[in-house]
């Protein structure tokens, strides 16, 4: 089964966002921010899909993040979540998706179910 | 050397299209041939605007030193100074200043500004003697000097009202975005909130806890709602107003979607729906399941509990949304307010909104050309919306 690494700042949401894809039987991992993500990718290559908020305090937000992945790990699948207004496609890396937040579990999976 | 204020007055004379001509005629009358426009302060004298036919040598933006210049002495005593023939004048025979410049004949008119402030002069030089002391060329001089500062104070006012209109333009951005930033923070640790409830939710728990954790759900949904309010309330009061997103896209699974949100909120309450759009109907979907959340949830909250809520929809060349509730009438005090922001009926404790949903909707129904209605028969209180199938595009501008 995909391994989806989860970026997310707000513990409890993160926590939730991790259930409801353990739920459907993903392998989950779980970042607060964009570093440790970072340090996620580069210890372990089994990692698919990536979901990550767009609005994180660190060194980079979720758009960068986005971006980065895609430079250094081109497979990985990336979706993008915010509960702003969609970003700027122009912003997103190509191939990558919207998802918008609060996370409703039906969304989350259906976001997921397109990258394989 | 000149200063950003003393720049500002001479833009500011350049923009009066009848100085050149006025100081002309001031040569012309008199028969002088240097006549200025000069502000003059506590500290300077500055030359703002000039017609020079005898080589005096001074141009806009020139500067004299005000403790040698009689407008000095027009300032300190608010009256104008005229000097027809200096070597016969027994008050000016002696002064350095007619000498220091070489003039014999000399005219300056105070300017002063509406409010008060004093603002130059209007003057005239000549090495000739001039016949200036009567009423004719100190009345043409007083009224010049007035049709100056009319002038001046016309541009002020411009100048200002520009000024105003870019502060309040910037004041409405900031608004907007402090909106749109409250907002945003004040949704993320609710939906944290959220997502506790639902994780703990999934755990073996007793009666009593989960009655805890429907009413913290109860809570989250209610906050959620207020935020909503607030922030619609914001941009529709202090922003662009309500904007929609106009689609065809079919209104049915939305309404159903909220009654079915408000039916699981109010679990012990019973909603009845009839439903039946068969014309297409152009609106803003979202915008409309939030008037119809509004409306439902406003009877739910005012409506006789133990009676059901009715929902109805139609199209019948309009689009039309009834939401009825058995219970006693609406106060007729109340009725006056009852569209006004922040008007709130007496309700049960722990039920009390902003005061704003009845608001948003009919923010929310003139977007879309509609109207929202209440009346009251049978024990029933019946809240219509009604717009055209096209929702109001036809009067888009």
């Amino acid at each position: 089964m995909t391994v989806i690494l989860t970026v997310e700042d707000e513990p409890l949401v993160g926590e939730y966002l991790g259930d409801v894809l353990r739920d459907a039987g993903y392998e989950v991992i779980a970042a607060s921010n964009s570093d440790e993500a970072i340090a996620v990718l580069e210890s372990r290559d089994d990692i698919g899909i990536i979901i990550t908020d767009v609005n994180m305090p660190g060194s980079m937000d979720g758009l960068k993040l986005a971006v980065a992945v895609k430079g250094r790990w081109p497979p990985i699948k990336i979706i993008i979540a915010t509960g702003k207004a969609k970003p700027d496609e122009r912003q997103m890396p190509p191939d990558s998706r919207f998802l918008p937040k609060p996370y409703a579990p039906e969304r989350v999976l259906e976001a997921v179910r397109q990258f394989h | 050397m000149m200063d950003n204020e003393f720049r500002t007055d001479i833009e500011a004379i350049e923009t009066i299209a009848a100085i050149p001509t006025i100081l002309n005629v001031v040569c012309r009358v008199t028969g002088m041939g240097f006549a200025a426009v000069a502000r003059v302060t506590e500290s300077r004298w500055v030359c703002v605007a000039v017609n020079d036919e005898i080589n005096f040598g001074l141009k806009p933006g020139g500067e004299l030193k005000v403790q040698t210049t009689i407008c000095r002495e027009v300032r300190q005593c608010g009256d104008p100074i005229v000097i027809d023939h200096v070597a016969d004048d027994a008050l000016y025979r002696d002064h350095p200043t007619p000498a220091m410049y070489g003039f014999q004949s000399y005219i300056s008119m105070p300017i002063f500004l509406k409010d008060g402030g004093f603002y130059g002069t209007l003057c005239a030089i000549d090495p000739r003697p001039a016949r200036l002391k009567n009423p004719g060329v100190m009345g043409m001089f007083r009224l010049f000097a007035q049709l100056i500062a009319f002038h001046l104070d016309a541009g002020r006012r411009v100048v200002t009202a520009e000024a105003n209109l870019l502060d309040a333009r910037t004041a409405a951005e900031v608004r907007e975005q402090f909106i749109a930033v409250l907002g945003h923070d004040l949704r993320n640790p609710l939906a944290s909130i959220q997502a506790g409830t639902e994780l703990l939710q999934k755990k073996p728990l007793d009666a009593k806890a989960r009655s805890i954790l429907a009413m913290m759900d109860k809570s989250v949904a209610r906050m959620a709602a207020l935020i909503d309010d607030v922030m619609d309330f914001a941009r529709g009061r202090l922003g662009a107003g309500l904007t929609l997103t106009r689609s065809t896209a079919p209104l049915e699974p939305v309404l159903k979607q909220i009654i079915a949100e408000l039916q699981a909120a109010h679990p012990d309450r019973t909603i009845e729906a009839d439903i039946h759009l068969p014309d297409p109907i152009v609106g803003d979907p979202a915008r409309i399941g939030q008037l119809l959340s509004n409306l439902l949830g406003n009877a739910l909250t005012h409506g006789a509990e133990d009676k059901p809520v009715r929902v109805k929809a139609t199209t019948n060349g309009r689009f039309e949304l009834v939401v009825a509730n058995a219970g006693a009438p609406i106060p007729a005090a109340a009725m006056e307010r009852l569209f006004q922001p922040f008007s709130r009926g007496q309700v049960r404790p722990n039920q009390q909104g902003l005061g704003l949903g009845l608001y948003i909707a009919s923010e929310i129904a003139r977007a879309h050309g509609g109207t929202i209605d209440v009346q009251f028969s049978d024990g029933q209180t019946r809240f219509t919306f009604s717009m055209p199938l096209d929702g109001g595009a036809s009067r888009r501008h």
